[in-house]
């Protein structure tokens, strides 16, 4: 028995039984109806909300005439302490009688867990919230919703006094969907099916791997590939078609390419203060077509998302998008 | 009123589905969690194809179990100490090894390798679901294996 065969005999071993008792369809339909009521109200406040206090993440291209700054770690420090009151949702991490940890970056998933984050003080106890407790650390499966006052220049990693009631995060949506679809009317053309096995596929990746590639995807979940290419389309469809006998669709774009995406992300984490990075995607967005660079961060100050910007360089489009955002009761 | 297709489809489904789901999650009461979660999402969509609507649920509980996992910000490093897991009550020990071992594994890698080792989608199946590129999916296939080859609770059970 080959290792990927054992392995699905794990996978399909390994799964526990089923549980019995269940009632998935009537709680779908009622958290439905719920999540029906709870947008409706909700338009009316994210409306209020974004006219009160600006929209929490940025999205836009680098002007061209800006230079680009040269990348060093000291460009920008973090004294960020926020006049308003936030909000954020994460997990609480902490020994009983000190200070909880509110976590602002990976959780490791150790026993006990541990994980990087800001000072808990003000309004907060064990009590308003389930916990576990392993070693003599205390911490929460479940992220809570936190609202308060943010100082990251206070301690080692900054401080968050909470000023209202703890609450379970609510679930969250999820990102939409993106529209991959098709990017031609005739994915065949010049087809040969002889040549689209996995082997030919590995070929293509190669050959997408050595082009201007803005984006890459698969329409119909099995072998129609779409890519977006800076510069001449014609060209790259030729060089793919040679060693591809699949669905293949290849149109140009001005946009900025992956590698100029990554390269950018690589200017951003430079000027990005210690503890402030997150998480990154260099392929977000809704539109597969003109990705968007994301980096995820705490809290920064308004200049500090300019200098990103500036630094992310003309054509890419960044979005920061913060942990903490402002709070609107 | 419930549509009684919607209603066919998560009695002929739904233990498939949470079979996914627990591989996913290593845990019962949150692989109960997930299909729930996807099927609140798409109970709206449901039109009477059975095939299409499965589909797009377990595209919905992948993304969502992802989407999920970031937002909490677990599980993006994997390590060598692997970490305890909810021993479910009549759960066997090939059932607690292998969610340990699975708990190593970061959420896109894990994703991957239900996808193309329990569900046997193809790379492009796994790519276009998952919404990463192709050579992102082989590269955490082929990394999500590494670990679990080198997972001391898998030792025994592949043996």
């Amino acid at each position: 028995m080959n290792e990927s065969d054992q392995i699905r005999d794990l996978l399909r071993d390994g799964v526990p039984p089923v549980p019995s008792s269940r009632s998935w369809v009537q709680r779908a339909q009622r958290v439905q109806r719920a999540s029906t009521r709870r947008r409706a109200a909700g338009v009316v406040v994210t409306v209020a909300a974004l006219a009160a206090v600006g929209v929490s993440f940025v999205l836009r291209s680098a002007p061209s005439q800006v230079a680009t700054p040269a990348p060093t770690a000291s460009a920008t420090s973090s004294v960020l302490a926020t006049s308003g009151l936030v909000v954020a949702e994460s997990q609480l991490i902490g020994k009983p009688g000190e200070a909880a940890t509110f976590c602002t970056g990976i959780v490791l998933q150790l026993l006990p867990p541990s994980c990087p984050g800001v000072e808990v003080r003000g309004d907060f106890s064990w009590e308003s919230v389930q916990y576990k407790e392993a070693s003599g650390v205390r911490y929460t499966d479940l992220p809570y919703r936190l609202v308060g006052l943010l100082d990251l220049s206070e301690g080692e990693r900054g401080v968050f006094t909470v000023t209202e009631p703890v609450e379970e995060a609510s679930t969250s949506a999820g990102e939409p969907p993106r529209n991959q679809g098709a990017l031609c009317s005739d994915p065949l053309r010049d087809a040969e099916p002889a040549k689209a096995e996995d082997s030919d596929q590995n070929r293509l990746w190669d050959g997408i791997d050595s082009l201007p590639v803005v984006s890459v995807w698969v329409s119909d979940g099995r072998s129609e590939f779409n890519v977006v290419v800076r510069g001449d389309h014609e060209s790259a469809f030729k060089e793919l078609r040679k060693v591809w006998g699949g669905g293949l669709c290849v149109v140009s774009s001005d946009k900025s390419t992956k590698a100029e995406r990554v390269d950018a992300l690589e200017r951003v984490r430079a000027l990005l203060p210690k503890g402030q990075f997150i998480l990154a995607n260099p392929d977000s967005g809704e539109d597969p077509e003109d990705p968007i660079l994301e980096v995820h961060v705490v809290k920064l100050d308004p200049w500090q998302i300019d200098e990103l910007v500036a630094a992310a360089g003309p054509g890419v489009k960044l979005r920061v998008t913060e942990m903490f955002t402002e709070y609107v009761r | 009123m419930t549509d009684p297709g919607f209603e066919a489809f998560v009695s002929a489904r739904g233990d498939d589905l949470w079979r996914s789901a627990w591989l996913l999650t290593g845990d019962s009461e949150k692989a109960e969690d997930l299909v729930q979660t996807a099927l609140t999402k798409t109970f709206k969509k449901y039109r009477g194809s059975d095939r299409e609507f499965e589909g797009y649920v377990r595209t919905t509980m992948y993304r969502t179990y992802c989407s999920w996992w970031r937002r909490k910000w677990r599980g993006e490093v994997p390590t060598e100490v692997l970490p305890d897991v909810a021993e479910d009550r009549g759960q066997s020990e090939v059932s607690i090894d292998l969610a340990r071992a699975l708990a190593a594994l970061p959420t896109n890698q894990r994703a991957v390798l239900v996808l193309r080792y329990y569900e046997d989608r193809s790379t492009a199946e796994a790519a276009e679901l998952l919404g990463l590129a192709e050579g992102t999916v082989k590269a955490y296939s082929s990394r999500a294996l590494e670990t679990l080859r080198k997972s001391r609770h898998l030792r025994e059970e592949k043996s």
